[in-house]
């Protein structure tokens, strides 16, 4: 009978291993959470917050202001991926435009992919017969950005055994647009330790 | 299974008649001992060594009947092939998806398999432990280390067909790590092993040359030199694989790029073998023709059924590749244009699955004979006390049942692990055409492949399978 006991337990035991059930928890957006050691929402958004802090605490605002008279206009241009993970490059854009509109000290324009679909709008309202004539956007009428801010994101990884370091490097750069003058340099680092057990249960 | 009979006064036959044996002994002690046998059984055993529905798949695949085949997987509830074989789905998932031209689903279906390869690096030890009690199939399947390789291979190029070069470059430094931890597990010169890919190093290097950036084509340069010290190294060792002209003629470029110390050692190395500069490349339209070659060849069972301790019989069964034929075919690839000028290239053979897969079986041999004849020992060994025990307890009779069930245990339960990625190419040939920008027609021999548009500095791939 304790034998048969123990059998049934051990068999019980690996039923409940190989039960799956769903668990679903609401968290707080801003909680960091790490599961696989790659790039995630968290260290988008972090790196995001300190290239923008930087960027609009740095002098070129203030020398814009002054010449200018006026907020600088910048766009977000290209950002290449070039670690050996696929990162999703547009939430890490987004998380910039974000910081850059939030930080009150820039003026943000519209990208070259977001514009066709705008001008097209343009375009639609001023066709004659479709749109109330006062509510019409003039074609024209762009804001022209003053600064582009282009990027990448950089990895080197060290690997061994189920353990590994991984570097990510943020290269951010601030470029007027009217004299391909670079303004402002930034750089943010990110690093992991991540270890892969060889054996569970 | 038990089984019951109604028998008359007249028919009662002695104690040692089967059925009246049967019918005595159906009490409860014995009831539960067979429950528990199935019931581990069960446990242990999770699925069948090679799912049912790879094998439909695959005789699709061989038929060159790919929209088929992709029916039958869109029909496929995820999870089809069982617990155990998650990699194995996501990967014929990937390469039918991928020979079938549906790239986007194909890249989703090989990042699934990426992960759960990546998942597999932790194994169960209660699953190990089945497995001794079991066979193989109690395993996970792990995958092999060039096929780990070769969802790099794919995937690149699953991304350069949708022109996404930046994402096919992610693939490109991918592989440069999967191929690292490969290697890191050999000593340096070691000979006979899969240490390094030199057709997947020759893809990244053609795939970073894409960009046309400074830093990108040192790293194609880099790619380049491995690729060739790999064709030169291992794969004419142990595959018979030579460079092809494609890799040579693309070094050279590189290398007269890089400055002339770079060109003299390899035109030197290459014996002056001609070469278009890279500068003349980018002024014209190259399409890469890839060209996949039947089915990589399947696993069967080989058994040797032997007497083992106290009379039980015991069976050793281990994988081994089947003969099989790759019949020598020139691949001759024209691009016609629609003024009917013609450029012909002869396709040459970069890659052999079959070659590679069969070495790596060969790697392993002696640790997979070793299991199997391990583990019907242990079984043995488990089985006989089972029956020793069983027979102090029930006598002679429930002795000699246990005996025989013990034995059917022992050959049902010895099966070799078939698993494999089946949907692969037997072999990968690859040639590359520079075309003057305009419209083309693409024919491998008779039949029409693509029909491609191009325009000056464009980088295309042409992939396209044939039965052989």
């Amino acid at each position: 009978m304790k034998n048969f006991m123990v059998v049934c337990f051990i068999g019980v035991c690996v039923f409940a291993v190989g039960c799956a059930s769903t668990k679903v928890e609401r968290i707080d957006v801003d909680k960091t959470v790490d599961y696989s050691g790659r790039w995630n929402d968290s260290d988008s958004r972090m790196t995001a917050k300190d290239v923008i802090t930087d960027c609009v605490g740095r002098f070129w605002i203030k020398n814009f202001r002054e010449q200018e008279g006026r907020k600088p206009v910048v766009i977000v241009g290209d950002f290449k991926n070039r670690t050996e993970e696929h990162l999703n490059m547009d939430v890490f854009l987004k998380d910039l435009e974000r910081a850059l509109i939030n930080s009150g000290e820039v003026k943000f324009v519209a990208s070259a992919d977001e514009r066709g679909g705008l001008r097209q709008e343009r375009v639609d309202q001023n066709t004659e017969g479709y749109t109330a004539p006062e509510t019409v956007k003039a074609i024209g009428q762009e804001i022209g950005a003053d600064f582009m801010l282009i990027g990448s994101v950089n990895s080197i990884k060290d690997e061994a055994s189920g353990r590994y370091v991984i570097l990510y490097q943020v290269n951010t750069e601030l470029i007027d647009l009217r004299t391909n003058e670079k303004v402002w340099f930034g750089q943010n680092h990110l690093k992991k330790v991540v270890t892969k057990t060889k054996y569970s249960l | 299974m038990i089984q019951t009979a109604r028998i008359s006064a007249e028919d009662k036959a002695p104690v040692e008649h089967g059925l009246f044996l049967i019918m005595s002994m159906i009490s409860w002690r014995f009831f539960r001992t067979i429950v528990i046998c199935i019931f581990l059984c069960a446990v242990c055993s999770s699925c069948a060594s090679v799912p049912a529905v790879q094998r439909r798949l695959r005789r699709l695949a061989a038929a060159g009947d790919f929209d088929r085949a992709v029916e039958v997987l869109a029909r496929l509830p995820e999870g089809s092939y069982g617990k155990n074989n998650q990699l194995l789905e996501a990967l014929d998932r990937g390469m039918i998806l991928h020979y079938a031209g549906w790239y986007r689903e194909s890249i989703a279906a090989f990042e699934t398999a990426k992960r759960v390869y990546d998942e597999l690096y932790t194994r169960s030890l209660s699953k190990i432990a089945a497995s001794w009690l079991w066979n193989d199939a109690a395993l996970p399947y792990p995958g092999e280390d060039f096929e780990r390789a070769m969802i790099n291979a794919f995937q690149a190029l699953n991304f350069a067909a949708i022109q996404d070069y930046n994402e096919a470059l992610v693939e490109a430094r991918n592989v440069q790590s999967v191929l690292q931890r490969i290697n890191d597990r050999y000593q340096a010169g070691q000979k006979n092993v899969y240490q390094d890919d030199a057709f997947v190093r020759m893809l990244t290097g053609i795939l970073y040359e894409s960009t046309g950036q400074r830093l990108d084509l040192n790293d194609a340069f880099v790619s380049y030199k491995k690729a060739v010290a790999g064709y030169e190294g291992h794969f004419q060792d142990d595959y018979s694989l030579n460079a092809p002209d494609v890799l040579l003629e693309n070094c050279l470029s590189l290398a007269g790029w890089m400055g002339r110390r770079d060109l003299d050692f390899y035109q030197r190395q290459f014996l002056d073998k001609t070469y278009v500069s890279l500068a003349e490349r980018a002024s014209r339209a190259e399409i890469y023709i890839i060209y996949y070659h039947g089915q990589i060849v399947n696993k069967v069972q080989g058994t040797i059924v032997l007497p083992g301790m106290d009379g039980l019989l015991t069976r050793i069964s281990f994988p081994k590749y089947r003969k099989a034929f790759q019949p020598e075919r020139e691949i001759h690839v024209r691009a016609v244009s629609p003024e009917g000028q013609e450029k012909e290239i002869i396709l040459q053979k970069a890659q052999d699955l079959d070659a590679i897969a069969r070495q790596n079986l060969e790697n392993r041999r002696l640790r997979i004979l070793a299991k199997a004849v391990a583990r019907p020992l242990t079984k043995q060994i488990l089985a006989g006390a089972a029956e020793d025990v069983v027979r102090d307890k029930k006598g002679q009779t429930v002795g000699d049942l246990t005996y025989y069930a013990a034995n059917v245990y022992l050959l049902y339960s010895e099966e070799a692990d078939l698993r494999a990625w089946e949907t692969l190419p037997s072999v990968i040939s690859i040639g590359r055409l520079i075309l003057e920008p305009g419209a083309y027609d693409f024919f491998a021999g008779k039949e029409k492949i693509a029909s491609l548009a191009v325009s000056e500095g464009d980088k295309k791939f042409i992939m396209h399978w044939a039965a052989y």
